[in-house]
């Protein structure tokens, strides 16, 4: 950029005074921030040997499969407010049912965030760990995602995902200067890590640490990526997490999870791949259990239909100290998504899924996603 | 001139025309003001204006698409970018949307969107109806960015060079297309 010196100019807020401008906000007479809100909902109906073979834990209410169902997904909040020029704060409230059938309402992400300048920003809060791609690409508003659902390898912990995602802490990030044409950015983040105490049990209730951190450890993670200008849409990238778990009646599992990705978005293509090592190691153990976790997603967009195809992978050892019950999950999905609306999406996805140690599944799911 | 009679064309009336008609005959007898660097250049090149404190006087294209794409929400002197996007259904957004984001109007929605949602847009691009207005924003805001055709920008704004050019300079990547 080429600059000369500044003169004076009105403020910003005179300016806003004068004109109108676009969004949707709610601000209190008298001023005050403003408040934005927006909504994401998604209704589902599954169909096959086992309705939603991609819905974990499988089989529960224990049982024979579901042959179908109507499915109430998630009813997403997302509310923003721009405090200042520097700061703001962003969340999203969800509402959701289980197989339970009970409605549950948890506050997904809640972050403020100080932002002085591209090279840093610091955000205190709930957060999706910078763990790979997709984790923080994409959250729980379900419309972004082309597929009906994230890939096993990222599910939350509270639908029996084994990945931290969701963190309770600081997360900071920035592009590094100076890196020109490579757009290196740099993520550094401490948090609360994830409770162990209700591992092993077949629905873990809340791991992640909102109010409490197990023995006061802390967990981080570091995470670096670049978007080369020559090839828009490309980004890669990879991350190192560490904490250390604490199961009861067992000895302390150190656990490192290290990532890396290979990304290519554009408005027409989409083309996805990610490769997770978990590494779960007990204390005074020489042993090492690692967790491979993968999936690979391919689309292409033709108008207002996208075709789709997954492959995802997730291979817990049997002995893993933690999650050695999830055992293994692999198969395909192949879908089409077809956006008659600029906001309104129709999915129908077909899923297969082999375990360890049950015949394979079979499934189609289709979903209506919107934002409002 | 020509600006004030397309805007009294536009207007449809014959008040507009007379009127027009007066300045005109007027310019005749007065000497011209200096136009702003940039003004009148590329009449239906796309031109992208700054407030006239703001620094910057050339981007790349790379940088500039990164701005569009809340990508780059800083300018050198700490001030937050503004984007100034028009309202749908106007030539020039048509024209920004497929030479600059290279996205469909559906595809731009979903991307302002899932800024958003990522926490890296963290408020909407001002939405104005007419470049009259885009121009009267732009130099009320310091961070402002927004873009007209040539003929509309008046020296209240910069209009900053991209890649080195200024609309309607041979190579410039938002000169009108020759179809």
């Amino acid at each position: 950029m080429q600059t000369k010196e500044e003169a004076p100019a009105r403020t910003q807020e005179e300016a806003s005074a004068e004109e109108a401008s676009g969004g949707h906000t709610m601000e209190l007479p008298g001023g005050g921030p403003a408040l934005k809100i927006r909504g994401f909902l998604d209704f589902n109906f599954g169909l096959g040997t086992d309705a939603n073979p991609l819905i974990y834990p499988l089989n529960v209410p224990p049982g024979p499969p579901v042959h179908n169902t109507f499915q109430f997904g998630e009813f997403d909040l997302f509310l923003t407010s721009k405090l200042s020029d520097t700061v703001s704060f962003l969340s999203e409230v969800v509402f959701g049912s289980d197989a339970s059938n009970f409605w549950g309402i948890d506050i997904e992400r809640a972050q403020l965030t100080y932002k002085p300048s591209d090279y840093f920003q610091i955000s205190a809060g709930r957060f999706h760990t910078s763990i790979g791609y997709y984790n923080t690409a994409f959250h729980h508003g379900t419309w972004f995602q082309t597929a009906t659902g994230r890939p096993f390898m990222y599910f939350f912990e509270d639908s029996g995902g084994i990945l931290p995602v969701h963190s309770v802490g600081i997360t900071t990030t920035g592009l590094v200067p100076g890196t020109g044409k490579l757009n290196l950015h740099w993520v550094a983040e401490v948090g609360n890590g994830t409770s162990s105490l209700f591992i092993g049990q077949p629905i873990v209730a809340e791991p992640v640490q909102n109010f409490l951190s197990d023995k006061n450890h802390k967990a981080f993670n570091l995470a670096g990526y670049i978007r080369p200008d020559w090839v828009p849409g490309l980004q890669i990238g990879g991350s190192y997490y560490n904490d250390v778990r604490i199961p009861m009646g067992v000895p302390h599992v150190n656990q490192n999870i290290e990532s890396a990705y290979v990304v290519y978005i554009t408005p027409v293509w989409e083309f996805m791949n990610e490769l997770v090592v978990q590494r779960d190691r007990s204390v005074g153990s020489s042993i090492t259990y690692n967790t491979p976790l993968g999936y690979t997603q391919l689309s292409r967009k033709f108008g207002k239909y996208r075709p789709y195809v997954r492959w995802q992978y997730v291979n817990v050892p049997g002995n893993d100290p933690l999650y050695g019950p999830v055992g293994l999950y692999v198969g395909p999905s192949v879908g089409l998504r077809m956006d008659f609306t600029d906001y309104v999406a129709l999915k129908v996805q077909y899923n297969r899924l082999d375990t360890r140690d049950a015949a394979p599944k079979n499934g189609v799911d289709s979903q209506v996603a919107f934002t409002f | 001139m020509l600006r004030v009679l397309r805007n009294s064309q536009r207007g449809g009336t014959l008040t507009g025309l007379v009127a027009a008609m007066a300045i005109l005959s007027l310019q005749w007898r007065l000497p011209l003001a200096a136009p702003a660097p940039g003004a009148g250049q590329g009449g239906q090149a796309l031109a992208f204006i700054v407030n006239k404190a703001n620094p910057v006087d050339n981007l790349s294209f790379q940088d500039l698409r990164k701005i569009f794409l809340a990508e780059r929400t800083r300018w050198p002197n700490g001030k937050s970018v503004t984007l100034v996007m028009q309202d749908e259904g106007q030539s020039e957004r048509e024209v920004l949307l497929r030479q600059l984001y290279h996205m469909t109007e559906g595809d731009y929605h979903r991307q302002v969107l899932q800024a958003e949602f990522t926490g890296s847009l963290q408020s909407d691009p001002k939405l104005l109806s007419t470049p009259q207005g885009v121009v009267k924003f732009v130099s009320f805001v310091p961070g402002a960015v927004g873009y007209v055709t040539g003929g509309e920008v008046s020296d209240s704004v910069k209009v900053i060079k991209v890649d080195g050019l200024l609309p309607g300079q041979p190579g410039y990547k938002f000169n009108p297309s020759p179809h």
